[in-house]
């Protein structure tokens, strides 16, 4: 039971961890849809956190939004503007 | 070189801050107060005999449409409105001329969205008319249905379901269609008390011990609660909401992003 606990709390602690850089890699990145790509990591990385968190109700309505449809929006922004970030 | 050290400082920020956060849990705990509400909500919501139950397991989608009903009907009036106005202004919504399509995508991502598009409305459908049992809702199973129409067109082309007869006017209708179910969900046991001169309030889900008026619930006749009732009309709004919005936003994105 500790052993399946600290495996939850592990798994946890690298979501946030890497949700943390994805979010440093989506701002810093010049490449928009490459930015989109890494905000919706962070977003499939926070999913599995509020699973983790027991959370489902988050989770489902996370995953379609988060994953869908904010990057489709972006992306049909994008297509009306630059896909570069100029300095 | 120097983003490897950005990112370094990024994971060693991350962790003191989390040694912060653990060495200090004991005073960030919520208060008392807080948790005495979670208690009530997660003790009266699931149990049958309870007086102010909700009759169903599902405890969050009766916290939202039950207990604090009134907070998730203003949210989707928020984005009912932002949606229409959002549309509206950028588009005269008249009919349209179907302009000539699009190549789309390969034929292998047209054929494999031609079998994960239906999958993907099912499982939406199940999620929203679930929700009132199980974790879900109409928020939720109209979200992941958007995404099958955003794929279609993201595959297909920007017209190909204009020239299926989806038009902005249809959505429309059906997204009001939906919050006008739910206005008249949250007032029927109210007109029903008034009619029956019972005592009974807006957004009353089960009878209560002063208020006798409200729906069967799972254990009456028709197995209907209010839970039901507003997860298909959310479902219904939400999904043909965000589905015009992108709708809109492609075509508008198609015409080299001109506007009235």
């Amino acid at each position: 039971m500790a052993a399946a606990e600290t495996l939850v709390y592990t798994l946890l602690a690298f979501c946030g961890l890497a949700s943390t850089i994805a979010v440093y890699l989506a701002l810093t990145e010049k490449d928009l849809v490459k930015a989109i790509i890494y905000s919706a990591v962070q977003s499939g990385l926070y999913a599995i956190a509020y699973f983790l968190l027991m959370a489902p109700d988050i989770v489902l309505v996370y995953l379609p939004v988060a994953l869908g449809l904010v990057p489709a929006v972006l992306l049909s922004l994008i297509s009306r503007t630059e896909r570069w970030e100029k300095e | 070189m120097r983003k490897v050290f950005q990112i370094a400082f990024v994971i060693i920020t991350v962790l003191a801050l989390s040694l912060l956060v653990f060495a200090t849990s004991e005073y960030l705990l919520p208060s008392g107060s807080l948790r005495s509400l979670a208690a009530f909500y997660l003790s009266a919501a699931p149990d049958p005999l309870h007086p102010y139950t909700s009759a169903t397991p599902a405890v969050v989608g009766a916290i939202l449409w039950d207990y604090r009903g009134i907070d998730t009907f203003y949210e989707t009036v928020v984005l009912y409105l932002a949606l229409a106005a959002g549309v509206v202004s950028i588009s005269p919504l008249r009919p349209r001329e179907v302009p000539g399509r699009r190549a789309g995508l390969s034929p292998m991502v047209k054929a494999a969205i031609r079998v994960v598009a239906p999958v993907v409305v099912a499982a939406g459908l199940a999620m929203g008319l679930h929700g009132s049992e199980n974790p879900g809702g109409g928020f939720h199973g109209g979200a992941t249905i958007a995404i099958a129409p955003l794929a279609v067109v993201a595959a297909f082309s920007t017209t190909f379901l204009l020239g299926r007869k989806v038009s902005m006017q249809i959505l429309l209708f059906l997204m009001s269609l939906g919050l006008t179910g739910i206005g008249v969900t949250a007032l029927s046991t109210f007109v029903a008390g008034l009619l029956a001169g019972a005592n009974s309030y807006v957004l009353q889900n089960l009878p209560k011990p002063n208020a006798p008026m409200g729906f069967p619930g799972k254990t009456g006749w028709m197995g209907v609660d209010s839970l039901l009732l507003f997860d298909v009309f959310e479902l219904l709004t939400v999904a043909c909401g965000f589905t015009l919005a992108f709708m809109e936003l492609m075509l508008q994105s198609d015409k080299g992003g001109e506007t009235r």
